[in-house]
């Protein structure tokens, strides 16, 4: 591994719809686990001291290293290891890049990026260039939530460029006016406190658009300070940043990172649609968006990709987490199953499958990761669920 | 479907259901739905759902949600690797302690390979409990059919 990646990727946030956090039965279970793993380590380890009748020998000084104490303790704790309770999804969308030639960019402000906000004032400290930009996704809300509860907007030496499709530039702007100045007096105090003239980080708005379809009628609007042609890639010192749209409800974009020939490829909210009528228009418009998917996933390093949904979820043979199915045809997100078809097919050496289902249980998604951790054995490429609190180096 | 992961679920589904058999094997991840028709003894001919669930890893087992509403369940056991008996016992205690007392048949599986625990050992395992106890081989088919039927008759 590189002593500074080409780019270093973290997930702050990865959970679909809403933040959600393990129940009391479930971190119960969790530890029970953590519990089992630890107590079977330490008895393996008691044998040592054991005679040929299987009766230890031994104080528990002599076990310890010393006296019992806090410290010898910790100590005789620290000779095991205990892989930690996995975090799936935890907060909504929020990732974060950090470039070999010291950008910070970030994808999507679900709640995760009040965390990641912190982490960023903290790594900037008074530095100078404080700049950030940030590529959205799209509109709903578990992708915009945690703007105003980011430190880094609180600042007036930091600037924010933000670039998204229109819809997530005006989702961010119509309750806290930071790009127009204005916030109509109906909306005003009624989601959020806060507002333009509370937030003093200087903010920028770049609308990606598809020029062919739509192309600007000048250099900039109310909302959009400039405009950005989604047939060009966005550079950001050595990094190339090409956005695509994938098939959601809402206007969607992904991106595909690359830097020093290491590709990360970002695709929230995106959904192979199981349509029956391969002429239907959405059908066709689901099916041109994966094969872009497919385009730019091709041998990528690392993929993040939407798979909120088992087929017969999907189907509605099943609930999530529940008996009771209902159909999930247009509600915009993707099968695990088609996930791993589309990452094998491509050769995507690592996969993240994330945008997890909020009804999906804790003991469940750990379940489904260990499945996933014996299917990455047989087939040579690496899948997981995606979890909270994680770094990646390409 | 219920069983320790790679006892053979799927390879039995498929046999039973499409008639085919693959040597590689694929986990299966969450739920896979099949469906077929069966002639019960009583004549009756019966519609059944399959619901191929992915096993039982070694920390983390399947979750209860797709066992309820199940009428009954086929129990996979594989004779090569004993740690899969009770991994299915468990699952039984689970099922029970969570939904209820379903009828169900144990299978098993791989009876074309060198088995490492005994018919008897199951029969013991499960007495008073499965309906009924069958050596089967996805592979080879034998008694695939007859442990789809062993379970439709008690539905």
């Amino acid at each position: 591994m590189p002593d500074r990646p080409n780019l270093r990727v973290h997930f702050y946030g990865v959970q679909g719809s809403g933040s959600v956090f393990p129940s009391r039965a479930e971190r119960r279970a969790a530890a029970e686990v953590s519990d089992h793993d630890l107590l079977a380590q330490v008895f393996a380890d008691l044998e040592r001291y054991a005679d040929a009748d299987g009766r230890i020998g031994a104080t528990i000084e002599e076990v310890l290293g010393g006296p019992v104490n806090r410290r010898t303790l910790l100590a005789y704790r620290r000779r095991f290891d205990i892989p930690e309770p996995r975090v799936y999804g935890g907060w909504t969308t929020c990732v974060r890049i950090e470039t070999a030639d010291g950008h910070d960019i970030v994808i999507d402000c679900g709640s995760g990026f009040r965390v990641c906000a912190k982490d960023i004032v903290a790594k900037w400290g008074d530095r100078k260039d404080r700049e950030l930009t940030i590529l959205g996704s799209h509109s709903h809300y578990d992708h915009t939530e945690g703007f105003d509860q980011a430190a880094v907007c609180f600042d007036p030496r930091n600037r924010i460029r933000i670039c998204a499709e229109r819809s997530y530039l005006k989702a961010l702007d119509q309750n806290l006016g930071i790009f127009s100045h204005h916030v109509d007096v109906n909306l005003k105090g009624v989601a959020t406190p806060l507002h333009y003239e509370l937030m003093p980080a200087q903010f920028e708005s770049l609308e990606i658009r598809d020029f062919a379809r739509n192309p600007p009628q000048g250099d900039s609007d109310s909302l959009a300070n400039g405009y950005h042609p989604i047939s060009e890639p966005l550079r950001i010192g050595a990094t190339t940043i090409q956005p695509f749209e994938v098939f959601h409800p809402a206007p969607c974009l992904a991106y595909r990172f690359e830097h020093a020939g290491k590709v990360f490829v970002f695709c929230t909210d995106h959904e192979l649609r199981r349509g029956d009528d391969p002429e239907h228009p959405l059908q066709r418009a689901s099916l041109e968006a994966e094969a872009r998917l497919r385009a730019h996933s091709m041998d990528a390093d690392l993929l993040y990709r939407d798979g909120q949904f088992f087929q017969a979820e999907y189907d509605g043979q099943i609930g999530v987490s529940s008996t009771f199915g209902v159909s999930r045809l247009d509600w915009g997100h993707s099968c695990v199953e088609d996930v791993l078809d589309m990452a094998t097919a491509c050769r995507v050496k690592h996969t993240l499958i994330g945008h997890h289902d909020p009804n999906r249980d804790w003991s469940e998604r750990n379940w489904i990761d260990e499945t996933l951790h014996r299917k990455s054995e047989q087939e040579g490429l690496r899948f997981e669920l995606a979890r909270a609190e994680t770094v990646y180096d390409l | 479907m219920l069983g320790m992961w790679g006892v053979g679920k799927t390879s039995l589904v498929q046999q039973y259901v499409h008639s085919l058999y693959s040597e590689k094997y694929h986990a299966s991840l969450g739920v896979k739905v099949d469906k077929k028709t069966v002639l019960r003894g009583d004549g009756q001919e019966m519609m059944l759902m399959l619901w191929d669930i992915a096993g039982a890893e070694d920390h983390f087992s399947v979750p209860l949600s797709y066992v309820r509403g199940a009428a009954g369940y086929l129990l996979v056991i594989d004779g090569t690797r004993p740690e899969t008996l009770d991994a299915a016992a468990a699952l039984v205690e689970a099922v029970e302690g969570g939904i209820g007392s379903l009828p169900f048949v144990a299978v098993i599986n791989k009876s074309d390979l060198d088995w490492k625990l005994s018919e008897a050992d199951v029969r013991a395992r499960f007495a008073g409990q499965a309906a009924a106890v069958l050596p089967s081989s996805a592979r080879s088919g034998e008694n695939v059919e007859a442990a789809f039927l062993a379970l439709a008759e008690q539905l």
